[in-house]
């Protein structure tokens, strides 16, 4: 794919600012637990979004399980049992996620607790919601609460092996692929250590070691000819005067869009350009598939709700496939979080 | 394709589809009314119907019957037990499935979505094999 040019950097840059995101994470022993209440109970640390928590064990294991418990609770200990909670806490919210699935990026997992909680409404000094302006970052840490035990198998779904992490990502690699282009082949194609790269990169928090795979298999944003002017030559060509593959140009975009209070995930067929010919913004596919939360007739884009990706609110005339290609997940897909606005 | 027979329904136990009980929001954050019912709306699980069709892979066991209607608010874990039980496998016992012959949704991916986004001719084609297909 073609990696030089103004679009390539310009993609570039924001793909690296979405790695370098971290997610505020409070890990803190369930009350029962051995260890539980004791001073040394609770870890803090900054994993990168794109992590799983099946990759975290071991640090956490190492700076909290293994202080907070002493040898013979150690002994007794079995990590094939552990899971994790998001803390209920205090905070007024809709029904907590509960028990954090194995196979969902941190960044999902971070995502439904910002949902979970209202945004605060304007205030009369303060922008409106809908204020066009730098995305309002949310600080509030992670919290969730380490089991040791009874792990709720219905609802986790999947074992806390690495190796069941990295098959469920794989699979969501090609899924998205799928989606884009109807078929799997670029990452069937693909030289397995590219492939491997990807997963390797996200295990070792190495950017250069994922892009192997992921410069392989998510098209840049590159713009495409206008449909209206067929003998318009393409915006750009690589040397070898093929047209690199554009996200402006798959079939349908890699997206999920998750609604609070166990409702189930929105998937739809998004495709780059509308009907018109115009790039899809997050505004128009919000209109068009949660009518009722992004009614049309409004005068502001976001009257009840916003929309969160990567921690920040997205403007409502973003392009998706732009999005798509620049700010997704490491398993390339864009997820889209709708946090409702409370009136005060 | 035309089916001649009624297509049978996939009973779903509702493994896995745990719902989050009600909102539990204090009275002193106040969400707009058209807001709540909204969500309330889009909470509802979709109880229409999906056409699966199961197709085997390799050596994999040939089902009698293969064409089954899901409800499209399950989660594809519920349609992969179903299929345990269609071929009498056991806890254990490996079996994979892919859609499309091209990768295996997550277990809380929505039937209705996968329909949705990956559905041909009417209906969502599930191959299963006992080998995996690919790493």
């Amino acid at each position: 794919m073609m990696t030089s040019g103004p679009v390539a950097s310009s993609a570039d840059l924001f793909r690296r600012l979405s790695w370098q995101s971290t997610v505020p994470l409070e890990v803190r022993l369930a009350e029962h637990e051995p260890g539980a209440g004791s001073g040394a109970d609770r870890y803090y640390m900054y994993p990168p979004r794109h992590a799983y928590l099946p990759l975290l064990i071991p640090e956490i294991r190492e700076n909290l399980v293994e202080i907070a418990l002493d040898d013979q609770q150690l002994a007794e200990t079995n990590e094939a049992e552990w899971w994790f909670e998001e803390d209920p806490g205090d905070a007024v919210g809709f029904a907590p996620q509960g028990a954090c699935r194995w196979h969902w990026p941190l960044d999902l997992i971070h995502l439904h607790s910002i949902i979970t909680h209202p945004a605060p409404g304007a205030s009369s000094n303060g922008p409106g919601p809908s204020a066009p302006g730098p995305s309002k970052p949310t600080f509030q840490p992670l919290r969730l609460l380490l089991h040791l035990s009874n792990p709720p198998a219905d609802k986790l779904m999947l074992p806390n092996t690495v190796e069941s992490c990295k098959a469920n990502y794989m699979n969501q690699l090609r899924e998205a692929d799928f989606v884009r282009w109807r078929n799997t082949s670029r990452v069937t194609n693909m030289r397995r250590p590219d492939l491997d790269a990807g997963w390797d990169g996200i295990v070792h928090d190495d950017y250069d070691m994922y892009m192997r795979m992921a410069s392989r298999l998510i098209p840049l944003p590159h713009s495409v000819p206008a449909p209206t002017n067929p003998s318009t030559r393409p915006a750009i060509t690589d040397p070898n005067g093929k047209q690199p593959e554009s996200s402006y140009a798959v079939r349908a975009l890699p997206i999920k869009v998750y609604l609070p209070d166990g409702a189930p995930v929105v998937q739809e067929v998004v495709p780059p350009l509308g009907a018109d010919g115009q790039p899809t913004t997050v505004l128009s596919v919000l209109q068009q598939h949660l009518p009722l939360l992004f009614p049309s007739s409004s005068k502001i884009p976001y009257p009840m709700a916003l929309p969160i990706a990567q921690g920040v609110e997205l403007p409502p005339e973003a392009e998706l496939a732009w999005l798509s290609s620049s700010v997704c997940g490491a398993d390339g897909w864009l997820r889209i979080g709708i946090r409702l606005i409370a009136e005060n | 394709m035309s089916l001649s027979a009624p297509i049978p329904d996939v009973t779903s136990p509702g493994i896995g589809d745990g719902q989050a009980p009600g909102p539990s929001l204090a009275a002193s954050m106040v969400i707009r009314p058209n807001a709540i019912a909204a969500l309330e709306h889009y909470k509802q699980k979709d109880t229409s119907k999906v056409v699966v069709r199961f197709k085997s892979i390799g050596a994999a066991p040939i089902m009698k019957n293969n064409v089954f209607k899901v409800t499209a608010g399950n989660k594809y874990a519920t349609v992969v037990t179903f299929l345990r039980g269609q071929l009498g496998s056991k806890e254990g016992d490996p079996l994979f499935t892919y859609v499309n012959a091209a990768f295996t949704p997550a277990p809380d991916d929505i039937v209705g979505n996968l329909y949705k986004c990956f559905g041909t001719e009417g209906h969502l084609i599930i191959n299963y094999s006992n080998t995996q297909a690919w790493a």
